[in-house]
């Protein structure tokens, strides 16, 4: 590969003013997409096809994609603001983020989360730079019995996350997988656990629940604690604040890079979904960490992992979807047919016929994740503020905000009683200390692993566990298990406070 | 220690009745969920009993008490929530929420009536204004206004 078309694409993108207030237009549109709950990025592609029908091919997929890779940067600000996620894979961030932000250092981890997903933005597009050559051995390797056991790799996250109360945390787990069963069954069309109720053929929705289990619960504790405000510390919301957390993903940057290899890795193979990658990065920081008893509780590391997964998942996602026109994500289903619609034709032949175009669309992956870390920086300080306002001003608005973010995420009104039900069942597990990140992870992997038993099983029989993909990843889940029995029987050290 | 024989219950119960359900379903279909509701149902019942003792033996605790801090009652405000979820269901997001918001900064928080008012007009705005007419989105209306087209 020459470096003609790499470094050509790059002086092009960075000296060409349209080029340049296209993705200065996309980057907030994005970053607003990505922060209003329930809406997202499949959204933001969606509404942004009618604007850009009619632009030249390049000009056109620099804008889609520029937006596209920083909505996760965006959906990051409420959920450590607020405790809403702005989308399903942005709720990993919401378990240390916000409980950070309640106790006053919601300028340290808006600062860790930028410079995240800023790394993550970069080191995607890097990892789907390098692997042009060898894309496709390595997107089609996966199968159906990959896809279970990178389920069940993830579900053994449970234990980790469940930190000092594993039984606890193995229950709650369980309860999200039973949940992720409610609706229709993918294989034979049967209902199950809807009790009648016609609008649960289409299952408790992961937003809806993870609202539920996260959101609810700590909205309610700021009515009942009887203060007045969100607390903070004098001092931690300015820039200096933001700046300690970008320093902090530099001191866990072997994290931050294992997090970004972890987002784009999952990206690159196509059905994943967003949310396992973030999940996957949150489990892995759990596990890796020498006092995993922090997370849960404000550990920054439990924003950076999977905050730095979300962005780089982008420049995965965008490998299939280009080489070989099989979307990697949802939104990249709409950013499939926004490309026909600029008359770009993804394909084995893009890299030979439009090397141009490849490079620039990897390049603006990279400058927009770095303006948008630039961006945050600014507003980052006056994001802060807007918490610190009187407790009976934000609460209605955080409630409304969640009611939109079901409705947004096309719910019916049906999906507010649950809400609320399940909320009630949140505040209870808050309350009596049980851990809630698996009740994330259960009901985010649930489909995903019996879908692809149930293919396995037809394809292979139960010989699929003997694929290759299939046992590296039962190797990864054996240590993933070995590592926690392991760390079970360590003398617990004290817990050391993140601040 | 209430709390924890409560909670411990209530997904003991519904555990257990998930997969009661699951077993009359046919054997392809019922597969995944017995393998994952049967151990933990009975992890489930291990958990509550273990928490039925520690409360027979124990003083009753709360996790989250703060000494000295002024406490609204739980109740109360789980009552304001369904009231906020009930208003939203009944007249539409637009209508309902800027109306749950006047009256849940009035008089469940205690705001002051300007303060209520512009939170109701905030609330109005980020409704209507931004989601149905900027992002085109289509709020549901509410069960009153739908009924009576």
């Amino acid at each position: 590969m020459t470096t003609g078309p790499v470094l050509g694409s790059l002086l092009g993108l960075l000296s060409d003013p349209l080029l340049i207030a296209l993705m200065l237009a996309a980057i907030p549109l994005g970053m607003a997409f990505g922060a209003i709950p329930g809406l997202g990025g499949k959204l933001a592609l969606v509404l942004a096809i009618p604007f850009v029908f009619g632009m030249d091919p390049i000009p056109g997929a620099v804008f889609l994609v520029a937006m596209h890779g920083v909505v996760h940067t965006g959906g990051a600000i409420p959920s450590i603001l607020l405790g809403i996620p702005g989308s399903g894979p942005d709720a990993a961030t919401v378990c240390d983020g916000h409980p950070l932000a309640l106790r006053g250092e919601a300028g340290r981890a808006l600062g860790a989360s930028l410079a995240a997903s800023a790394a993550g933005g970069v080191i995607g597009a890097v990892f789907l730079a390098v692997l042009i050559p060898i894309v496709q051995p390595v997107a089609l390797a996966f199968g159906p019995a990959e896809f279970f056991f990178l389920a069940v790799l993830g579900i053994t996250f449970i234990g980790a996350v469940s930190g000092d109360n594993l039984l606890k945390g193995l229950i709650v787990g369980s309860l999200g997988l039973m949940l992720s069963f409610v609706g229709t069954e993918p294989l034979a069309g049967i209902a199950r656990f809807t009790m009648g109720v016609t609008f649960l053929q289409d299952g408790v929705g992961v937003i809806t629940a993870v609202l539920a289990i996260f959101t609810i619960p700590e909205t309610i504790a700021l009515t009942t604690s009887g203060g007045g405000h969100v607390p903070h510390r004098p001092g931690t919301t300015g820039t200096a604040s933001l700046l300690r957390g970008v320093a902090d993903v530099w001191t866990h940057r072997w994290l931050t890079l294992r997090s970004s290899l972890i987002g784009s890795g999952i990206g690159l193979v196509p059905g994943l979904g967003g949310d396992v990658g973030s999940w996957t990065a949150y489990g892995h920081a759990v596990v890796t960490s020498r006092s995993p008893e922090r997370f849960g509780k404000g550990a920054i590391e439990g924003v950076i992992a999977p905050d730095a997964a979300n962005n780089s998942k982008e420049g995965g996602a965008l490998l299939p979807t280009l080489f070989f026109g099989i979307p990697g994500s949802s939104g990249m289903v709409v950013l499939l047919g926004a490309f026909v619609v600029l008359g770009i034709q993804p394909g084995p032949a893009m890299l030979r016929d439009q090397p141009g175009l490849v490079w620039t669309l990897i390049w603006t992956l990279v400058v927009s994740n770095v303006l948008a870390a630039l961006v945050f920086l600014v507003l980052g300080r006056w994001l802060v503020k807007a918490i610190q306002v009187r407790v009976g001003v934000l609460v209605p608005f955080v409630i409304l905000l969640t009611l939109l973010g079901v409705q947004a995420a096309g719910q019916s009104w049906h999906a507010l009683v649950v809400l609320f039900a399940l909320g009630l069942l949140g505040y209870g597990f808050k309350r009596a200390d049980w851990p809630r990140a698996p009740f994330a992870i259960g009901i985010v992997l649930g489909p995903l692993m019996e879908i692809s038993l149930h293919q396995s099983l037809a394809i292979w029989g139960p010989s699929f566990i003997l694929r290759p993909g299939a046992l590296v990843l039962q190797a990864a889940i054996a240590a993933t298990i070995a590592v926690a029995i392991r760390r079970a029987r360590r003398p617990h050290k004290g817990s050391n406070d993140a601040a | 220690m209430r709390l924890e024989v409560a909670v411990s219950l209530s997904v003991l119960v519904l555990m257990g009745a998930m997969v009661a359900v699951a077993t009359t379903y046919p054997a392809e279909v019922r597969l995944v969920p017995l393998v994952v509701g049967l151990p933990a149902t009975v992890l489930a019942a291990w958990q509550t009993a273990g928490a039925m003792r520690r409360a027979a033996d124990g003083p009753p605790r709360d996790a989250e008490r703060e000494p000295g801090s002024e406490r609204r009652p739980i109740a109360k405000s789980f009552a304001w929530l369904a009231a906020f979820i009930t208003l939203v269901i009944a007249v539409g997001f637009v209508a309902g929420g800027a109306v749950a918001v006047l009256l849940a900064q009035r008089f469940w928080l205690r705001e002051r009536w300007p303060v209520a008012v512009a939170g109701a007009s905030v609330a109005f705005v980020v409704s209507y204004v931004v989601f149905e007419r900027m992002l085109g989105l289509v709020l549901f209306r509410g069960l009153l206004v739908e009924a009576l087209r």
